[in-house]
């Protein structure tokens, strides 16, 4: 039968008006050579015009069927309410299954490579960053002392305590030598000293300065920094290579401290 | 509304139906109940009350499942694919009962049809040609039936039984020229 792929309705119509002659020699070889005689082709030709006559024939059903799968119809309307299409169904399973797999992208639990930070760090990290990338302009030690002294100005104002500048100008305490003190003068020194140390804590941790303390406000610097070397020796600070800071640094660390906590 | 409806494709009137159309169903029944009906005493016997059953059968599904017609195809080879899904569950039945007969063994006309075949018109042959359509197989006799009776293109055949179009052309001639084999009393009409 592979021979008759090319029976087209073309074909299909020379036989119906029994045109045998119309053929074309390729087909008629190609008929031939299938064993197909004239005979049988007219043969062919009688199914296909008496076919013609019985197509036309339509059987009508009953029209009882008819009412019946009206009602039918019309029943399994009121029974259905809201129609949930299989389309629709899908897209919506579809669009959920989409969400949660761009959560599970977002957050995978099984990840163990992936650290989990807590949102206050993650936030800190940005903060940093952004101020790497936006320096804040450099201000001189000097320039510092000075809004210091503003601001203690208007305490001294407010609370009517002496200036600070008057303090800084009085001389430097006397230094004396272990040897040639008395048990009572070492005593004082020692005393002196230890005030200073807490003066030193006070301005770290951002307490006002008392008039006695602001005696030593010319070697506020210096008595900070040897504090915080001590207390970075003692090991308070949790960074092993940064065991000192310098004044300079002191508002960014305290704005740092405020920012976390 | 009437006018308008009845200008509709089959397709949209799918639609419609699947938006629950009542004068839509309506329509689509009065455009293919007498086709089918004719399809499915064709294929099933000659048995109204087996060939109504079938077409109640087919417009229910339409009826409580319309969506599972695609509307994006066409709806003629697809509502043909059902009702020939339906003729071979009855095959199936039927097989059961013995009542299928092959083409091989279709029954030969008498002699006795065959002394009077000069005096027989095309009305005879038709009823003849009936009998012998009857015992023809599957898929030949739907492919037959299919192109000759219900007119479908023999690109919709080759989609109503999924196979190509070359397939349905070999399956048509073999019927034709079997069909022809068994009514060879019959070829002077066509002088």
């Amino acid at each position: 039968m592979k021979s008759f792929d090319k029976f087209s309705e073309d074909f299909e119509n020379k036989i119906l008006e029994g045109e045998f002659d119309k053929l074309s020699a390729e087909e008629l070889k190609q008929l031939e050579a299938e064993g197909i005689t004239k005979d049988e082709l007219s043969e062919i030709k009688a199914v296909l015009l008496a076919l013609k006559e019985i197509e036309n024939e339509e059987i009508k059903p009953s029209n009882s069927l008819r009412d019946e799968l009206l009602n039918a119809f019309e029943e399994d309307k009121s029974k259905r309410g809201i129609i949930i299409s299989w389309p629709f169904l899908l897209s919506t399973v579809a669009s959920i299954a989409a969400l949660l797999i761009f959560v599970f992208y977002l957050y995978n639990p099984f990840d163990r490579n992936m650290e989990m930070k807590p949102v206050v760090v993650q936030q800190m990290e940005i903060k940093t960053e952004i101020k790497n990338q936006n320096p804040s302009p450099i201000i001189s030690e000097e320039e510092l002392i000075s809004e210091v002294d503003e601001i203690d100005n208007t305490e001294i104002q407010e609370h009517n305590i002496i200036s600070p500048s008057v303090l800084k100008d009085s001389p430097p305490p006397a230094v004396v030598e272990d040897a040639d003190l008395s048990p009572r003068e070492k005593r004082m020194v020692e005393s002196q000293i230890h005030a200073e140390e807490n003066i030193s804590e006070d301005i770290i941790m951002g307490n006002s300065i008392s008039p006695q303390a602001n005696s030593m406000s010319s070697k506020m610097e210096s008595i900070s920094l040897s504090s915080v070397k001590e207390e970075a020796k003692k090991g308070k600070f949790k960074d092993p290579i940064k065991t000192s800071m310098s004044l300079s640094q002191l508002p960014n660390t305290i704005n740092n401290l405020i920012t976390i906590y | 509304m009437s006018l308008e409806i009845k200008q509709i494709s089959d397709e949209i009137l799918m639609e419609l139906i699947i938006a629950r159309d009542k004068n839509a169903f309506a329509e689509l029944y009065d455009r293919y109940s007498g086709r089918l009906m004719s399809y499915f005493m064709r294929m099933l016997w000659n048995d109204r009350n087996l060939a109504e059953d079938c077409l109640q059968e087919l417009f229910m599904k339409i009826a409580r499942q319309p969506e599972l017609f695609d509307v994006t195809r066409v709806f003629r080879p697809w509502v043909y694919a059902v009702a020939n899904n339906l003729c071979k569950m009855e095959y199936r039945k039927s097989s059961r009962k013995g009542h299928s007969v092959s083409l091989d063994n279709a029954p030969e006309l008498s002699d006795n049809s065959q002394k009077i075949t000069e005096q027989v018109d095309r009305k005879a042959f038709s009823k003849k040609l009936k009998e012998v359509l009857e015992s023809i197989k599957e898929p030949h006799k739907s492919t037959f039936t299919l192109r000759y009776f219900d007119e479908l293109s023999l690109k919709e055949i080759a989609e109503i039984h999924a196979c190509s179009e070359g397939t349905v052309k070999s399956r048509l001639f073999y019927t034709l020229r079997n069909i022809a084999s068994k009514l060879p009393q019959f070829k002077h009409l066509t002088s």
